[in-house]
């Protein structure tokens, strides 16, 4: 049966105020995979909601490997009828989900639940793996809710030690904000 | 009152991450799944975010399969809204509902449906006890060999309470075989 530890917990509002980041380093290498699960809202003030992203570091990075060395899928809906897949190759913002944008009621906020496979095996370009999404005051337009299903690739096939997740239009994440960092082992 | 497991000689401990919470096995009922209050390991006000796995066969007459939802806090009203991404084999849809009384999660088999076929489903319902909007993630799988559909859905309960309640229900209740297991999910609860 697996065993699945909290490693570590994010609160946003222990800061006080907004954040730009969410990161955690050395980051053991005793689990089989990680697990990250989110709860977030960004400060874009455009739209409904914003892309999260991920990054990844190893012990030659300080601590994280901010450049073009990965890449990304997803399946996404936006709030109406349409579906739609949207992708980076050798991208330094490789996107891992939705969250909801500080645009329309404070109350909203986004999830995703990220696995990182393997994490600790040095011979396989790390794979994650995230669903998640979002809904806002604003209803069923463009660019303000999401359901999405997404994967990202690092490159580099060092082990995992520190992981950041960030928003990509908006510069930091709201008050109320948290994820939770897990373990998971045989 | 005796100390929960995840106190010990009143030390708060770090335990296993998730925990099973509860089961149900209905036989021509809906579910309902009731938080405990009373500080033991069934409260869950200690718990991050809850997590449902299920499979389910639906009473519903007829062929094909019919949609199947929950609703929190025992609120009937149109305080919800869901976003849905499915396929069906031949092609992908999505479709969404802004003001509604319920949280769809999925589809299921109906009666009529060839025997033994059920549906399968994982909900997720985060960080439940904050002032939050509370968002759910769900996914749905319902083959029914040759047809069915597989589904995706992110829900909102325009509630800022608490979830001490889930209700979950194809209408006319699930038929026996179906199970639905309840887990709460804890923080880092040591620094």
């Amino acid at each position: 049966m697996a065993v699945i530890e909290a490693i570590s917990t994010v609160y946003m509002e222990a800061f006080g105020a907004e954040a730009s980041y969410i990161i955690w380093d050395d980051i053991p290498d005793t689990y089989k995979h990680l697990e990250i699960r989110v709860s977030g809202q960004t400060n874009r003030a455009t739209y409904g909601n914003d892309a999260l992203e991920i990054r990844m570091g190893d012990d030659a990075d300080s601590p994280l490997d901010v450049g073009g060395n990965y890449s990304y899928i997803t399946l996404e809906t936006d709030g109406t009828t349409s579906a739609f897949g949207h992708g980076g190759v050798n991208t330094s913002i490789p996107r891992i989900g939705r969250l909801t944008s500080n645009t329309a009621n404070a109350a909203n906020f986004g999830m995703a639940v990220i696995t990182v496979m393997d994490y600790a095996n040095t011979n396989k370009s790390t794979t994650v793996l995230s669903m998640g999404g979002n809904w806002t005051a604003l209803g069923t337009t463009a660019n303000s809710v999401s359901a999405t299903f997404n994967s990202v690739m690092w490159y580099d096939t060092a082990a995992v030690n520190a992981i950041s997740l960030f928003c990509e239009d908006g510069t930091g994440w709201m008050r109320g904000s948290c994820a939770t960092l897990y373990g998971i082992n045989d | 009152m005796a100390d929960p497991s995840y106190i010990a000689a009143g030390v708060l401990t770090d335990p296993e991450a998730w925990v099973a919470l509860a089961t149900e096995s209905p036989s021509g009922a809906n579910v309902e799944f009731v938080s405990t209050d009373d500080g033991q390991v069934g409260d869950w006000s200690q718990y991050m975010d809850l997590v449902i796995i299920g499979y389910a066969r639906s009473g519903v007459s007829g062929a094909g399969n019919t949609g199947v939802y929950f609703t929190l806090n025992n609120d009937g009203a149109s305080n919800y809204a869901w976003q849905q991404y499915q396929g069906d084999g031949a092609s992908a849809s999505a479709d969404a509902q802004a003001s509604i009384s319920y949280i769809r999660f999925g589809v299921a088999p109906k009666a009529g449906a060839t025997a033994n076929q059920f549906g399968a489903y994982v909900i997720q319902l985060s960080d439940i006890n904050s002032g939050k909007y509370k968002s759910a993630f769900c996914q749905g799988a319902c083959d029914l060999g040759g047809s069915g559909n597989v589904n995706m859905f992110v829900g909102l309960y325009k509630s800022q309470a608490p979830i001490s309640v889930i209700d979950l229900t194809d209408d006319t209740g699930f038929v026996a075989g179906s199970r639905f297991d309840l887990f709460g999910v804890l923080p880092r609860m040591v620094a």
